[in-house]
């Protein structure tokens, strides 16, 4: 998809790749996921005339794929709601005086809006983009977007249920899960952006279905006294509004989950296990076992106790604290809202700050 | 349809409407017949018909521009038909249990797991579709007390081809968590003289004991069987702990 773009970016001016952008929008999307699905499906008649993967594999990925997005969408359409219940309904300046910038007290509301406000990765994503659009400072709504999954209620739960009279896991994952959060937003701080980081055609609303006066109305006026079907009219706002962001996002989301399940089809999961006996960088290998499964965040607890006794504490956490963090899903929705530029930034800084915190804890506990 | 022509229909709205009433019918299809459960963990089961609802809504709210023209492109709906397609048309099946989508068996490692909460000291053991994490937890965690307790689990036949012996399998689980993508097998592993003629994957009954027994240089508890019997593959193939 992107891919190729994001690597001439690095060589081409700036002017040079928002074009390439431009034309990747418009056309390739929809032609590089069929020229994938064709590609994909060729692959897989090859290996199968080769009897590298079984016919059952096909079956294997179709539900793979299925059940993700049946666990996916209703959880991104929550997100897409409350992303346009706070476009629609919610004045820009009372959202951006809750995550207020100074003292830090903006990460602090970020670090923990989670617990109130509980949302897992895959419904985090849409609800960031828009508080960046309203114009909360860009590294709170990444401080929030990287500690909401892990403070989730649900999240804590099941990681309590994982390790069963372990609490002191789910307390390494959550006191981690937020330091890293919170480094992440400070490297944004003392490295700014420099340039939008929104998508161009997102910031002029011009992609929304609705007509545009009508939300300034809402959003300005707040509720108008006159028209007898207001409540319909704004009902009808918001259900297209939240239709067209759906859309948006959730198309990012299936080619995620589509990457996701080929993966998971195509490699077995043993592999990581059997890794293990290399002892380099268990790390690494955690890492990025966590970001390939692409496993939500109030499960993967599940996944990381298989991996006890042939990986130590301390790279499991990787695991744990970097997966809800980063994975397919999440880039490809990201994308969907940011610049692709911002994008790669962003994970080069989650990844090392990761690697980093996680090392010197795994060093610690040694 | 015309005059409707004439008019010119909007695609893009006609083919939303029919991708989020598709998937809402689907979503709201398996909840009925039950087949939700080969793909999500029933927690899930009430977010879901959120979902379908949402999904509905939104379609209903879409129905005023059907003849309103627009200038979106269509062709990334393409991604949602997709998956669409391949959810009408793939029957629900049970995953198949030899395909290494699924995670390792780990029967190993828990020595750093702390105690489960099931009180199962009873004379006989039995590990159901409901408590077959928390028995599993149990016997690992307080292996002393449970040697030489009497136990009866159904599972299917599991063999790691490496290190498993001619007599050893463990009738085995899958264990779901969220949805098919973390799906991993547990089980106890079991030794039994006829164990080389179960075919890997066929649902047994297995009644034997608990003991200690030594694998790959660590101690872990093992059921030696006194009798394997062939069953029938249970309606809730896997297992939903929490």
């Amino acid at each position: 998809m992107g891919f190729s773009v994001m690597r001439n970016a690095g060589s081409a001016k700036l002017s040079n790749e928002s074009e390439i952008a431009k034309k990747c929008d418009r056309f390739s999307l929809p032609w590089t996921g069929l020229l994938a699905a064709a590609a994909a499906y060729m692959t897989f008649s090859v290996l199968r005339y080769l009897n590298i993967i079984a016919a059952g594999d096909f079956q294997t990925f179709s539900i793979v794929f299925i059940s993700i997005l049946m666990q996916a969408f209703p959880f991104v359409l929550i997100g897409v709601f409350i992303s346009t219940a706070i476009h629609v309904f919610i004045p820009d300046a009372f959202i951006v005086r809750l995550f207020p910038v100074k003292n830090g007290l903006g990460f602090l509301t970020a670090l923990f809006a989670g617990l109130f406000f509980p949302v897992c990765e895959c419904a985090v994503v849409p609800v960031v983009t828009r508080l960046v659009k309203k114009g909360v400072a860009l590294p709170v709504a990444v401080t929030f977007m990287l500690s909401a999954p892990i403070v989730n209620p649900v999240a804590i739960i099941s990681t309590i249920y994982a390790f069963p009279g372990r609490p002191d896991i789910m307390l390494y994952r959550i006191v981690f899960g937020l330091l890293i959060a919170l480094i992440t937003g400070i490297v944004l701080v003392l490295f700014p952006a420099g340039e939008p980081v929104l998508r161009k055609a997102d910031e002029k609303n011009s992609r929304c279905g609705c007509p545009e006066e009508e939300h300034h109305h809402f959003v300005k006026h707040g509720r108008t006294p006159h028209a007898k079907n207001e409540a319909l009219k704004k009902l009808r706002i918001f259900f297209t509004h939240a239709g067209d962001e759906f859309f948006a996002v959730g198309k990012y989301l299936v080619f995620g989950a589509c990457m996701t399940s080929l993966i998971q089809t195509l490699i077995p999961k043993s592999i990581y296990g059997s890794l293990s006996s290399l002892y380099t960088l268990p790390l690494l290998i955690m890492m990025s076992a966590a970001f390939l499964f692409s496993a939500c965040s109030t499960s993967d607890a599940f996944i990381a106790r298989s991996f006890v006794g042939r990986f130590s504490l301390g790279s499991i956490m990787g695991f744990m604290v970097f997966g809800p963090m980063m994975d397919i899903k999440n880039i490809m929705m990201l994308i969907a809202g940011f610049k692709r530029r911002f994008v790669l930034k962003l994970v080069l800084i989650i990844v090392l700050t990761n690697f980093i915190v996680l090392s010197y804890f795994a060093f610690l506990i040694k | 349809m015309k005059t409707a022509k004439k008019r010119g229909i909007n695609t893009n709205a006609v083919s939303k409407i029919i991708l989020l009433l598709g998937f809402a019918v689907f979503f709201l299809n398996c909840v009925i017949t039950d087949s939700v459960i080969l793909y999500v963990h029933p927690r899930i089961v009430p977010v879901m018909i959120f979902g379908a609802i949402a999904m509905i809504v939104i379609a209903a709210f879409l129905l005023p521009d059907v003849f309103r023209k627009s200038e979106k492109k269509t062709g990334s709906l393409l991604f949602f038909a997709f998956p669409l397609v391949i959810a009408v048309t793939l029957p629900a099946k049970p995953l198949d249990s030899s395909v290494g989508s699924v995670g390792s068996l780990q029967i190993l490692s828990p020595g750093t797991l702390g105690g489960g909460k099931a009180d199962m000291q009873s004379k006989l053991l039995i590990m159901d579709s409901d408590n077959f994490y928390d028995c599993i937890n149990e016997v690992y965690n307080r292996l002393e007390q449970y040697e030489g307790t009497a136990v009866e689990v159904i599972g299917f036949v599991l063999r790691d081809s490496e290190s498993f012996a001619d007599n050893e399998f463990v009738p085995a689980r899958l264990m779901m968590v969220c949805c098919t993508a973390d799906m991993q097998p547990i089980g106890l592993l079991c030794r039994y003289d006829g164990a080389s003629a179960l075919p890997s994957g066929s649902w047994v009954k297995v009644h034997g004991t608990i003991e200690k027994t030594k694998f790959e240089g660590g101690i872990i508890p093992c059921i030696f069987a006194e009798s394997v019997t062939v069953v029938m593959e249970p309606d809730r193939p896997y297992i939903y702990p929490y």
